[in-house]
């Protein structure tokens, strides 16, 4: 009996124990399964959040483009509240639902905020300036399957995006654009090449202060019509803080030497740096309502003042335009004779071209000089601006000790396109009189001994139209249709043909920009002040002729690919103001 | 008879229950040690992860923004300690890299004091990758008992790729 009562004491020990056990094993169990949920709905959360942020603000920029100033008028702006939203922000919600967040979805347990506003920092977001900003909260209200024994006050899986437009500089000296499917035909001579950033023929040097980006990703050894990134045939020295290039692009020593400091880097992925900066900006407005300038035979002698106007040459006596180029010689101005000349901006058209002649002098008050087409030359393009030997070109603002310094007026812009350029209002006498004016080749191609001294537009100017300030400091734009690419109207490439579209040029060669270098008395003779632009696909020519030939000053590059010819250098600082542009960024 | 009997049942209990318990135990604690040890494993996922988009969004165009919106290799390590709640810090070693500049920690709390700037130029440009892996040594109480494995632990490893943002 006492063992009878002894085992029945102990009957259900091994039950009780079991439980004991198998609650502690099941609660560990069901809070590893809980929180490992919690983890997975988390990371759910979160990239449904940044999902809609970025593309709330990625709709934004097109919205509101990348110069002008985001305000609430144009862009959404709201506190915190849960979704539909209207404008960019409904563009939130639809990343947020893509990602699987829906308010009130999932049996109502989910929840989706978006908060946007133009305040100089988002909220929970300090030290980082903004201009627009847009931050959206994704919630999930997770089932407790378990832990709810120890718990019961519910599990709730939060992530915030934040994500806004903030302006950027553009601080580098030199953004060469050109992809490695981007093909022309170059200075090389070899038909067209593909993928070509940099090309140095000849004795050059390239000094480039504000450092280099290169966008092509061809590496060496590639066999025509692909080249590598760089190419260099005779001796070069190139000096930039830094040379980086996107993916495996390289440079290749074809012929003589390179010595290139500091060592070019490789490796970048595609962005900001290899991207077209004034993408999403539309090309500079031209001028409207100039009076018609017909120029008899074609050739104005100064001394003389030209007030603003469109200028195009005519047959003596008939007076019918002749699409030839306006040639002047002698003391020219371009102004209206006010001390202030156009109130501080001037206007300008130019059919066919302007030359002046060897000898002369020509003064360009601040204002847009528009240089809309001219006759090709035995099937080849004709410069817009050709400059003769011994002749000055200028503007208002002298060197000072041989050096080009910052202007205080409005600066010039040199638009290079043909007659097509969006908003020209062309005069009535080219109508039926069978002249195309095709594009014409930019840049500033001068003769011996040549002196130019220009600077590019201003923002700080009051003078400045509010139009052209997105543009600042550029003082030479190529037209975007003056490359094989098709651009859309509002500055980006048309894709809407699959891939990028492009076009035949009627001119072949035309996209490539020319900047003669020069010295005189062992100084840099083309002293230029601010932001050289030519589109994806165009390049630009620095040509030299003799050991110094210099383009100085603080000059920004920005082009499909850059050549040096013959005797150039290039010596160039990095522009004290230089262009801007909105950027959309997942900040935190 | 009754009591001959009683006594050659005498011990069934506890011989059955040891026979029972035995790898019941077994069963219990390797349920236990591999919950414990797969949320170990979701706390360090989920760090490294938040360590990672921590470092994303403080690339260059952070430093461009403001010099205060540079990371360093403290930050991100501090951004991953406040996740990885219950993670110990001398068992967890860091590796971070970007590009060609890789940073190593033998354990998480050897780099949370560590200012270098993270990633630094040209690294940290946008479109950049960063990876961040995280190895614990995860010591499990089920392993101890194994004979002569008295310190026995074993490695959870988790890596995080990220593109850089910001």
């Amino acid at each position: 009996m006492p063992n009878q009562k002894s085992r029945g004491g102990e009957r259900g020990q091994a039950l009780l124990a079991s439980a004991v056990l198998m609650v502690a094993v099941l609660g560990m169990l069901g809070m590893v399964l809980d929180i490992g949920w919690a983890y997975f709905v988390n990371k759910k959360a979160q990239t449904a959040a940044d999902a809609a942020a970025l593309g709330a603000v990625a709709d934004a920029l097109i919205l509101n483009g990348p110069a002008a100033t985001p305000d609430c008028g144009t862009l959404a702006c709201q506190s915190a509240l849960s979704c539909p939203a209207t404008g960019d922000l409904q563009t939130a919600c639809e990343y947020a639902q893509v990602n699987g967040f829906v308010p009130n979805g999932e049996g109502s347990t989910q929840s989706v905020q978006v908060a946007a506003g133009i305040d100089t920092n988002a909220p929970g977001v300090p030290n980082v300036p903004l201009e627009y900003w847009v931050q959206v909260t994704a919630r999930n209200r997770l089932p407790q399957w378990f832990s709810g024994f120890v718990s019961n006050s519910g599990l709730t899986a939060t992530a915030r995006a934040t994500a806004g437009l903030r302006r950027t500089t553009l601080n580098a000296s030199i953004y060469l654009l050109n992809r490695a499917s981007d093909c022309f035909v170059s200075a090389l001579n070899i038909g067209a090449v593909c993928g070509e950033d940099f090309l140095a023929l000849g004795v050059n040097s390239l000094n480039a202060r504000g450092g280099i980006y290169m966008s092509s990703s061809n590496n060496t050894g590639l066999g025509l019509p692909d080249v590598a990134a760089g190419s260099i045939t005779g001796t070069v020295q190139v000096q930039a803080p830094f040379t980086y290039l996107m993916g495996s692009g390289a440079i290749q020593n074809l012929l003589g030497s390179t010595q290139w400091t500091a060592t070019p880097v490789n490796g970048f992925p595609d962005g900001d740096y290899f991207t077209d900066p004034f993408a999403g900006l539309a090309q500079p407005p031209a001028p409207t309502g100039l009076p018609n300038h017909p120029v008899s035979g074609g050739v104005i002698a100064g001394p003389v003042v030209l007030p603003p106007g469109n200028y195009y040459s005519t047959l003596p006596l008939l007076g019918t335009p002749t699409g030839l180029p306006i040639v002047v010689s002698g003391n020219v101005t371009f102004s209206d004779g006010q001390p202030t000349p156009c109130g501080g901006f001037c206007n300008y058209v130019f059919y066919g071209g302007l030359v002046t002649g060897a000898l002369s002098t020509v003064t360009f008050s601040p204002g847009r000089y528009v240089f809309a087409g001219a006759p090709t030359v035995g099937g080849l393009p004709r410069a817009g601006f050709s400059i003769g030997a011994n002749a000055v070109v200028q503007d208002r603002t002298p060197l000072v000790n041989g050096k080009v310094t910052a202007n205080t007026d409005a600066g010039e812009i040199f638009i290079f396109t043909d007659k097509n350029y969006s908003g020209l209002t062309t005069p009535s006498a080219f109508t039926g009189s069978g002249l195309s004016f095709p594009e014409v080749q930019a840049g500033l191609i001068a003769g011996v001994n040549a002196s130019i001294t220009l600077h590019g537009l201003n923002k700080d100017s009051a003078n400045l139209p509010s139009e052209l300030k997105p543009y600042a400091p550029v003082l030479l734009w190529q037209d975007r249709a003056n490359t094989t690419l098709q651009y859309q109207a509002n500055g980006f490439l048309d894709r809407t043909c699959g891939g990028i579209c492009s076009h035949t040029l009627s001119v072949p060669g035309s996209q490539q920009m020319i900047v003669t270098a020069g010295q005189i008395s062992g100084n840099p003779a083309t002293n230029l002040y601010g932001t050289i632009y030519g589109p994806r696909e165009s390049w630009l020519t620095i040509v030299g002729v003799l050991p110094g030939d210099t383009v100085a000053g603080p000059l920004q590059i920005i082009s499909g690919a850059l050549q040096m010819t013959v005797n150039a250098t290039l010596d160039v600082d990095p522009v004290p103001n230089p262009p801007s542009r909105l950027l959309a960024s997942l900040i935190q | 008879m009754t009591n001959s009997n009683t006594s050659k049942r005498r011990g069934n209990a506890a011989l059955e229950m040891s026979l029972v318990c035995i790898p019941l135990l077994c069963s219990f604690l390797a349920i236990f040690e591999l919950s414990r040890a797969l949320w170990t494993y979701h706390t360090l996922a989920a760090a490294i992860k938040l360590g990672a988009r921590y470092a994303v969004v403080h690339g260059a165009r952070c430093t461009d923004a403001s010099s205060a919106c540079t990371a360093s290799v403290g930050d991100i390590v501090q951004a991953i300690a406040q996740t990885g709640v219950g993670l110990d810090a001398s068992a967890l070693q860091l590796t971070l890299a970007a590009g060609g500049q890789s940073v190593s920690c033998a354990s998480m709390s050897a780099c949370t004091g560590n200012s270098t700037a993270y990633p630094a130029a040209p690294y940290n440009a946008v479109g950049q990758a960063i990876t961040i892996t995280g190895r614990y040594s995860f010591h499990s109480v089920l392993a101890s008992l194994w004979p002569d494995q008295g310190s026995a632990s074993f490695t959870l490893a988790a890596k995080s790729t990220e593109v850089i943002q910001f």
